[in-house]
């Protein structure tokens, strides 16, 4: 792989302090892209940039609460401030939280809404307007899940986020297409982010569970996503646009514990 | 890009002489790939062949009717004799039919189902049971159709076979899954293939298909090529199951249907 793909392009994660987040803006800075790293937590993000700058990396940290407004527009002006640009926006931002509807409170479904829906919409129109200032396209990508299109019990605010942000990215694509702008979603799977994530990652028992859904066996990798996101940001996925693309080892494909036919094959005379 | 990403792989693609088929085994070929053409056309496909190898690429030709088993296990042993492996198959051949439900004869139904639909599964399921002997993984990749999800008039067998290889794509993902077989789809929008193809829209199709395509733009062959390519490729070991779009945004929605049909806020 040429490590310079992204040489020259301003490159923005939320979220990208630690898990999937750390994992695509390390990839992109790897192959040449100045990154900014968008994220609440300073000490997290300046560890990432750090470590990114020994290796030669040229990176940015933004503490942006991005569901703000306030804090998005500041967040653009520090972008600016620094590049003069911006050419790839990826939102990854998410946040946990496990309950029935029933014993939830409107705060809880506000904050986790407000990050994965709310946060998506106002960093996309931030960095649209400035790739439509630009005038030479731009790549907006957004983590989906595949909770956006399969619910789960407990993560009512999680499924329904995620499924309003692939439907945001479709409208979205219609509307920047003009302009050269694409818009997709990349949705993972389950994914093995113990190792960088400030959560330690989901316990041993909903792995265990998950992985008998899973075709291939195994969790993903954050790596595994961000080859996706830097597939999608490359000039290679020009005309692609309006999509969200799962990488969940075929857990999305369908129901892998519904094994053969109920009954007997072919009981005589008969075949159902 | 790396061009010898896929050396030492065996990549077959069906209906590779022209089209998509053509611009989808060339790059696996440019990338360093063994390239096996298999179509109908001996003549065409042989054309493609010497053009390949001018380039250097190691190219064999397969002359195989898809939807016939016996040569299409003719095809296999043809590629096994010929490089002892087979790493990625494409289904990408298919065939073109214009009428109305009424009109159609089953011949017609059957002609169009046996190429989209059921050349994908005999070919599959022969690939499987080699890369499953090889043991270690492979890659089956099915080039479907935004007609997959969007019903046309005149296309009934078209979209019914495509939205069934979607579907056909989701199940062998799963019952492959753990062999490290990937199987995806890849579903073009209308794509330029005038020049590599004898089958190019009329100008008046492509000029209204184009107010449909937020990129307001046709395809390129070598688009849907990078994504194939993508799918193929070691990086997507963990994509499968899955079926992708390379059509400008035509299928995200529906790009007439602008803004509020009332005033806002009255």
């Amino acid at each position: 792989m040429d490590n310079k793909r992204f040489q020259g392009k301003v490159t923005a994660v939320t979220g990208a302090a630690s898990g999937v987040g750390r994992a695509i803006i390390t990839a992109f800075v790897r192959e040449g892209a100045k990154g900014v790293i968008v994220d609440i937590d300073r000490e997290w993000a300046e560890m990432v940039a750090h470590n990114l700058r020994a290796e030669g990396g040229d990176v940015l940290v933004c503490t942006t609460d991005i569901t703000e407004a306030a804090q998005v527009d500041a967040m653009m002006e520090t972008i600016q401030k620094a590049h003069s640009r911006l050419d790839i926006f990826v939102n990854n931002a998410g946040v946990g939280l496990h309950k029935y509807v029933i014993d939830m409170s409107e705060e809880d479904w506000d904050y986790q809404v407000d990050v994965q829906l709310n946060g998506t919409f106002l960093c996309s129109r931030a960095a649209a307007r400035q790739m439509i200032r630009q005038g030479q396209g731009g790549r907006i990508i957004n983590i989906g899940s595949g909770a956006g299109t399969n619910a789960r019990v407990q993560a009512a605010p999680h499924c329904a986020s995620k499924a309003g942000v692939i439907m945001l990215t479709k409208v979205m694509a219609l509307e920047l297409g003009k302009h050269q702008i694409t818009v997709n979603c990349v949705s993972p799977g389950l994914t093995d982010i113990a190792a960088t994530s400030r959560h330690g990652g989901p316990t041993p028992e909903y792995i265990a569970n998950h992985l008998t859904m899973i075709p291939l066996g195994r969790l993903a990798r954050p790596e595994d996503i961000a080859y996706a996101v830097l597939f999608i940001a490359s000039e290679q996925a020009a005309f692609i646009t309006g999509q969200a693309l799962a990488v969940d080892g075929g857990y999305g494909a369908g129901k892998l514990s519904i094994q053969g036919p109920h009954a007997e094959s072919r009981p005589q005379g008969d075949n159902p | 890009m790396n061009n010898t990403r896929f050396e030492g792989k065996v990549a077959l693609v069906t209906g590779s002489a022209h089209g998509i088929g053509r611009a989808l085994i060339t790059a696996f070929v440019q990338e360093g790939a063994k390239g096996v053409i298999a179509d109908t056309n001996q003549e065409v496909a042989e054309m493609v062949a010497d053009n390949l190898r001018a380039e250097g690429g190691e190219v064999m030709v397969s002359v195989t009717d898809v939807s016939k088993s016996d040569q299409v296990d003719a095809m296999l042993e043809a590629v096994l004799k010929a490089y002892s492996r087979l790493d990625i198959l494409v289904n990408n051949a298919g065939c073109y039919l214009h009428g109305e439900v009424v009109t159609l004869t089953e011949e017609d139904w059957h002609y169009q189902m046996d190429t989209q639909l059921k050349g994908p599964f005999l070919c599959s399921r022969a690939a499987a049971r080699q890369m499953i002997r090889q043991g270690g993984g492979g890659r089956i990749i099915n080039i479907g159709s935004t007609a997959a999800g969007n019903a046309r008039p005149q296309a009934a067998p078209h979209c019914v076979s495509k939205a069934a290889v979607v579907m056909f794509t989701q199940v062998l993902a799963m019952e492959l899954g753990p062999y490290n077989i990937t199987v995806n789809c890849v579903s073009p929008g209308l794509t330029d293939i005038s020049g590599i193809s004898p089958h190019a829209a009329k100008s008046e199709y492509v000029e209204t298909f184009l107010t449909m395509v937020p990129l307001a733009r046709l395809g390129r062959p070598r688009e849907i090529a990078s994504m194939v390519l993508y799918l193929a490729s070691d990086e997507a070991a963990f994509v499968t199951g899955e079926n992708i779009f390379v059509d400008g945004g035509y299928t995200a929605g529906k790009l007439s249907i602008r803004g509020p049909h009332r005033r806002e806020r009255v």
